[in-house]
């Protein structure tokens, strides 16, 4: 019997390949009740879960939120707009105050980096991370490794591009760390300023030409242009990127008709990805979005249950 | 310290030849056309075995399926169980329901499974069948056919061993620590 060790999901790294494969196996249970005419369990009955949301987000907050009712709990939605954020109170005392009214689980999307440790170290409530600056997004990494194998089953040394801004992109890290752990063969495309090489030392190839890569790919994985996060100019213009990194048909003629296409959402039509291709039998787009939901169930199921007696049956 | 128990409750194969024959008599399949759910990883198994027998012996097909109790469990904040998708073959409703299991113990398993049935349609009738009663019941459910019933110290787990999942089939008794 292995206990689930972790009060908070803040990184991919805090994950062994066991406990990983544990929250993938509850997500297909759980995919499974959401097939269902009544979508719901009673397994967080009586829990309280915020939505600590202090960067804007539709998707994620709508998925934990949605994924939270499925099982049972009461959801509370807090965003910047309409938080104390706005009158000048810090996180922690944010936070504070939501463990006093008493949340069991607080999910947090901010805009900086190690933010949700920081929670995670100074509340007894559990944290999980909706993302942290450039830092991670685990609930997205898991989501899309659940998307990656129900589609071509084993990740092992299935070869995996990370196309776009690496620099700014949580997602791209918490993929990286998730994909290394089932054995893929990582490669990240993109212009010199959005993916410098100090990328290696996560165990990656780094490349800045497209087309040479695509024929061999089992996965394509977009990212977006973070207009918002880039500070200064990290490529010449739209339609320069769309000329070098943008999926369009031509370059889909490139690749093997098994591959698939995969984006974490919100995209850009036409940029990143033509808009046929976002819309071909080969986009899990949606699937990931779908997928999402039971993932963030098994997250909150495993996490709220997690205490240290905790054990996984050998039966 | 593992000792077997076959000495006490009978082996495996013989006792689930005597279940499924057991169930044939009791419930009719032939009339009433049930469907066998097994409770995972083990009631499963002895369900899909129960549906073999009945198929070889008079040729009567029944669809297996399997329930997932793991999010109706009410020791969840104690206990994280590994879950097992729901599989059921054909609708539920106004079915006769065999719900098959190994050990019948405080009846808590087979609350969270009756919770996880209703959520899913409703049956006209739920059966459930047991290879062992371990006559500790600690909610109003008991079982509608069990095999054996033991009363032994609640430290001394019975652990069935089935081919499909442990390459052997067994019962053993293992003191808990």
């Amino acid at each position: 019997m292995n206990p689930w060790p972790h009060k908070d999901l803040v990184s991919i790294r805090q994950l062994t390949r066991d406990q990983f494969d544990y929250l993938l196996q509850t997500a297909r249970s759980f995919k499974e009740i959401l097939s269902r005419p009544i979508k719901k369990v009673p397994s967080l009955r009586g829990k309280t879960v915020v939505n600590l949301f202090v960067e804007p987000s539709t998707r994620t907050r709508l998925s934990f939120e949605l994924a939270a009712t499925r099982l049972s709990a009461d959801v509370l939605n807090l965003d910047s707009d309409t938080s104390s954020f706005k009158k000048g109170e810090s996180l922690l005392d944010t936070a504070r105050n939501l463990q006093s009214m008493g949340a069991d689980i607080i999910i947090l999307r901010h805009n900086a980096a190690g933010s949700a440790d920081f929670l995670a170290r100074r509340l007894p409530a559990h944290i999980i991370n909706a993302g942290d600056g450039a830092h991670e997004h685990p609930t997205q990494a898991i989501l899309d490794v659940f998307t990656i194998r129900e589609r071509l089953g084993s990740l092992e040394n299935k070869r995996v591009l990370i196309v776009g801004d690496i620099l700014h992109s949580r997602v791209a890290r918490s993929n990286i760390y998730a994909l290394k752990l089932y054995g893929a063969d990582i490669t990240l495309v993109g212009p010199p300023t959005l993916v410098p090489r100090v990328f290696e030392s996560l165990g990656v190839r780094v490349a800045h030409e497209l087309d040479a890569h695509l024929p061999t790919a089992d996965v394509i994985y977009l990212l977006r242009i973070q207009h918002e996060r880039q500070r200064a100019t990290y490529f010449p213009g739209v339609n320069d990127y769309v000329y070098l990194y943008g999926l369009t048909p031509a370059r889909l003629g490139l690749c093997k008709p098994t591959a698939i296409i995969m984006h974490p959402g919100p995209m850009n039509r036409g940029v990143e990805i033509h808009s046929d291709i976002a819309d071909s039998p080969q986009s899990t787009i949606l699937e990931q979005v779908n997928n999402g939901l039971a993932v963030r169930m098994a997250v909150l199921y495993a996490l709220a249950a997690g205490t240290a007696q905790m054990a996984f049956p050998t039966a | 310290m593992i000792a077997t128990a076959s000495s006490i409750v009978g082996d495996l194969p013989t006792l689930v030849d005597e279940l499924a024959d057991q169930l044939w008599n009791a419930y009719s399949p032939a009339v009433h056309h049930p469907l066998l759910v097994g409770i995972p990883t083990r009631g499963y198994f002895l369900a899909r075995r129960v549906a073999q027998r009945w198929e070889s012996l008079h040729a009567h097909h029944t669809p297996v399926g399997q329930i997932d109790i793991s999010f109706h469990r009410d020791d969840y904040s104690t206990y994280l169980p590994s879950p097992h998708p729901t599989r059921l073959l054909e609708p539920i409703e106004g079915r006769l329901i065999i719900l098959v299991d190994d050990v019948f113990h405080t009846g808590r398993t087979v609350r969270a499974a009756l919770e996880a049935l209703h959520a899913l349609g409703r049956p006209a009738a739920v059966r459930l069948a047991v290879l062992i009663d371990r006559c500790a019941h600690e909610l109003p459910i008991r079982p509608d056919l069990a095999l054996r019933s033991v009363s032994i110290d609640s430290r001394i787990r019975i652990k069935i061993k089935m081919h499909e999942v442990d390459q052997e089939d067994a019962i053993y008794m293992i003191p808990v620590a």
